[in-house]
């Protein structure tokens, strides 16, 4: 059994914060739930996948977070508890259904989980998706902390069906990544169908329609802000006459800072659980009673611009500070020493940092960034490719996967990354408006998510460049996720239909489509060389299985390879494919048996033939 | 008793797995445990680091200067996460040489070695676990061969018996 379904009722289980999040969601009778996987979002619709096989919760990984909420979006107006999960970007996908269906409504509960990652762990920016809740006219809530995230995910299906409005629950990676334990409440059984009950005046969105739709929107935004008022995910701690007004973890680094600078006495913190719309007369009252108030919170100044505001119209002409050159940032996420250091400097009180051991005797060291694995046949690909336009003046747009990596040296293949799809799309305008040779990159996952709109406008408007689709068989980079072009049955996971990338971009028209095995090396630069003097649209399939997935399915033994005598010290594959299983000793290389799989790239790049299968021992 | 470990290595080595195990041992001795980790792209050979805070804390972060107890499991991270130790912190390191000017806080474990002559090469984790808690009294070793018990129930007798002897060895190495 799936250790999320445990029923044994007031135990404590240690639970990362997206745990936390989808046992929420099965303690809430959960019976629908869709995503398209991105980090730090990514383990809590895992978990949900799995339970869905023990139970009759409805999952499904949707081809991209538009298709994920619509989907959503039809379950929750049929009188189904629903869950729809993204990544902070992911919710820019899905952006058009949001705003509109926040005209329409929900009949059942639909909780739309957007995970936001301030200080970019893995993401290509860190939008404050608290602007998406004003955006939409939605209720957003936002928990601190990893067990506040389960109580809150049930306190958002009930907030949604209270207003039949979908609720933004808004994480940050802090939240999503930290464990703790968590006491287990009784699971409702999830309820996957329900009925749809036809009623134009109300789900079809003409002008005519969505005027009155509208008018219902701001009635259920203003019940929405009584209810942000009420509620008790909105408190007050301590008393004084120093003000906290803060959201997410930031409570926690407040709270530890209030007790480490000894203030206990003189700071009253509110802590702002349901965050749009802010509880306006609560926030009022708070201030009135305020010498001074500091706004903590990552991101935007979200709520200090409202605070600000509130106190103007109540005339409270008290400094409130949250974001500024000398006190909080916009960049990046939080810490608890620098909770603690602004807040001191803002209440005027001392304090001295912790001193650190001193670290002079150790040597500078390079980051280690992360790397495309040993084996990974995108390395193969990318080499390939260089080799093949090593003639021409080439640039690269590439998308968002592990394949994104590959712009590091020595590689160096990725000149411009935009958003999930932008390598196709780019690379019709980059054609257009230059005289390069334009090879643009995209997996296969990110292919279907927006690769393929692009591809038909470049068919259409005869753009002239090569697609290389990198099909590894699976969403590599945020866990091996399926996705539509993936053999569901190789995973013992019945009941699916893999979609053939060939088959789809022959379809459409390519005028070259070429599929190459990347781990042979000649063959496969024969091949590009091919498809890059094609004038239109050229398209390269490469395909290899992900290494370590395959090698997770075992269906990949590695067989290790080594270097050989022979070697004459050219290092052409230290230099050009850098596999992070070779490393020098003695100036002389060597391959790391323990982590080569065997793909023989190297092998066949190796000018003696000096890189040989290791032979067992 | 209030402590802050940090748990310092690359993508793969099983940062996660020993963190996890930690926090379930001081967690069964009825402690106060909060984690936070890095997951994602770290995933790729990437640096992978893991904040456990056990006692009387709100808040899940580390910050420089506060840990007492810091285990890095790839040398060359001690450089990049020292910084995280106070001044009477210790790191415990998986490394073949000493740190001469750093003795006094950098314990030195040649867990890579030690898994290799064992043709254990996977748990190179649990070495370092085990010097660990030869180190630190937030759990004992007779604790966390419970959790390691927990968590490899079903699973072949010879992983647990691989790791439990990982746990001893790199315990008594240090002891």
């Amino acid at each position: 059994m799936h250790k999320l379904l445990s029923e044994k009722i007031n135990e404590d289980l240690l639970m990362l914060g997206n745990e936390a999040i989808a046992r929420g969601a099965v303690e809430a009778g959960v019976g629908f739930a869709t995503t398209y996987p991105g980090t730090p979002s990514s383990e809590l619709s895992l978990n949900l996948f799995q339970i869905s096989r023990e139970t009759d919760l409805y999952f499904e990984y949707s081809t991209n977070e538009k298709v994920a909420l619509e989907v959503a979006a039809a379950a929750a107006n049929s009188g189904v508890r629903t869950m729809c999960m993204m990544k902070h970007v992911g919710l820019n996908v899905a952006a058009d259904p949001l705003v509109t269906l926040a005209y329409i409504g929900v009949t059942a509960g639909l909780v739309i989980l957007t995970a936001d990652d301030p200080a970019m762990f893995s993401s290509q920016n860190e939008q404050d998706n608290r602007y998406y809740g004003k955006l939409a006219g939605l209720p957003v809530l936002e928990p601190s902390s990893v067990e506040e995230a389960k109580e809150m995910t049930r306190a958002a299906f009930e907030l949604s069906e209270a207003l039949g409005e979908p609720v933004l629950l808004r994480t940050t990676t802090r939240i999503n990544h930290s464990s703790a334990f968590v006491t287990l409440k009784e699971i409702t059984p999830p309820v996957p169908k329900g009925n749809f009950v036809p009623a134009p005046m109300s789900y079809v969105t003409v002008p005519a329609v969505s005027r009155k739709l509208h008018v219902k929107l701001l009635d259920n935004l203003a019940k929405a802000s009584a209810l942000s008022d009420a509620s008790d995910l909105n408190f007050i701690t301590g008393q004084g006459p120093l003000g906290v007004i803060c959201n997410g973890v930031s409570y926690l680094y407040a709270k530890d800072a209030v007790k480490d600078l000894g203030l206990e006495e003189q700071v009253k913190i509110l802590r702002i659980g349901f965050s749009n719309p802010m509880p306006e007369w609560m926030i009022k009252d708070f201030i009135k009673g305020c010498k001074k108030v500091l706004v903590v919170e990552e991101g935007e100044p979200f709520m200090e611009e409202a605070v600000k505001a509130f106190a103007q119209e109540a005339c409270e002409t008290l400094p409130i500070q949250g974001k500024a050159d000398d006190l909080f940032s916009r960049l990046s996420e939080f810490d608890p020493a620098m909770v603690r250091e602004n807040m001191a400097r803002f209440f005027d009180v001392p304090y001295t940092p912790a001193a650190s051991v001193n670290t002079a005797d150790l040597p500078e060291i390079p980051q280690r960034p992360p790397n495309l694995c040993s084996g990974c046949s995108h390395r193969a690909t990318f080499y390939e490719v260089k080799k093949a336009a090593k003639a021409m003046d080439v640039m690269c747009p590439s998308d968002i996967g592990c394949y994104t990596l590959g712009f590091l040296p020595p590689l160096s293949m990725g000149d411009f990354v935009l958003c999930m799809g932008a390598s196709v799309s780019s690379a019709c305008g980059f054609s257009r408006a230059t005289d390069k040779k334009v090879v643009a990159f995209i997996g296969d996952s990110t292919f279907f998510h927006s690769g393929i709109t692009g591809l038909v406008n470049a068919v259409f408007n005869n753009h002239n460049f090569t697609l290389v689709i990198l099909d590894n068989g699976i969403t590599a980079m945020t866990g091996h996720q399926p996705n539509p072009g993936v053999d569901m049955d190789q995973m013992n996971l019945p009941g699916y239909n893999a979609i053939s990338i060939e088959k789809l971009v022959r379809s459409l028209g390519v005028g070259h489509v070429t599929l190459i095995k990347p781990f042979k090396v000649k063959k496969s630069i024969a091949a590009i060389e091919e498809a890059l003097a094609f004038k239109g649209v050229s398209v390269i399939i490469s395909q290899e299985p992900c290494a370590l997935h395959a090698k997770g399915l075992k269906l990949l033994k590695p067989r290790a390879f080594t270097v050989t005598d022979k070697c004459l010290d050219h290092r052409d594959c230290i230099n050009e494919i850098a596999c992070p299983s070779f490393y020098l000793d003695k100036g002389r290389v060597h391959i790391d048996a323990d982590t080569c799989v065997g793909c023989a790239v190297c092998a066949q790049i190796c000018p003696e033939n000096a890189i040989m299968p290791l032979k067992k021992k | 008793m209030n402590q802050q470990i940090v748990i310092s290595g690359v993508g793969g080595q099983g940062v996660l797995f020993i963190t996890g195990l930690l926090a379930k041992a001081c967690m069964a001795k009825g402690s106060h445990v909060l984690t936070s980790e890095t997951h994602g792209m770290a995933q790729r050979g990437g640096t992978v680091i893991s904040h456990l805070k056990i006692g009387d804390y709100a808040s899940p972060l580390i910050r420089p200067g506060n840990a007492d107890l810091l285990i890095v499991l790839k040398s060359e991270n001690l450089a990049q996460h020292r910084d995280f130790l106070n001044p009477r912190g210790k790191a415990v390191v998986n490394a073949q040489t000493t740190f001469e000017k750093s003795a006094s806080t950098a314990i030195t474990l040649d867990a890579d070695k030690m898994a290799e002559d064992e043709n254990n090469p996977g748990s190179v984790n649990l070495y370092m676990l085990g010097g660990a808690l030869a180190v630190t009294q937030v759990c004992s070793l007779y604790d966390v061969k419970e959790q390691i018990k927990n968590r490899l129930q079903g699973k072949p007798e010879a992983l647990l018996t691989g790791a439990l002897n990982a746990l001893d060895k790199g315990y008594n190495q240090i002891i």
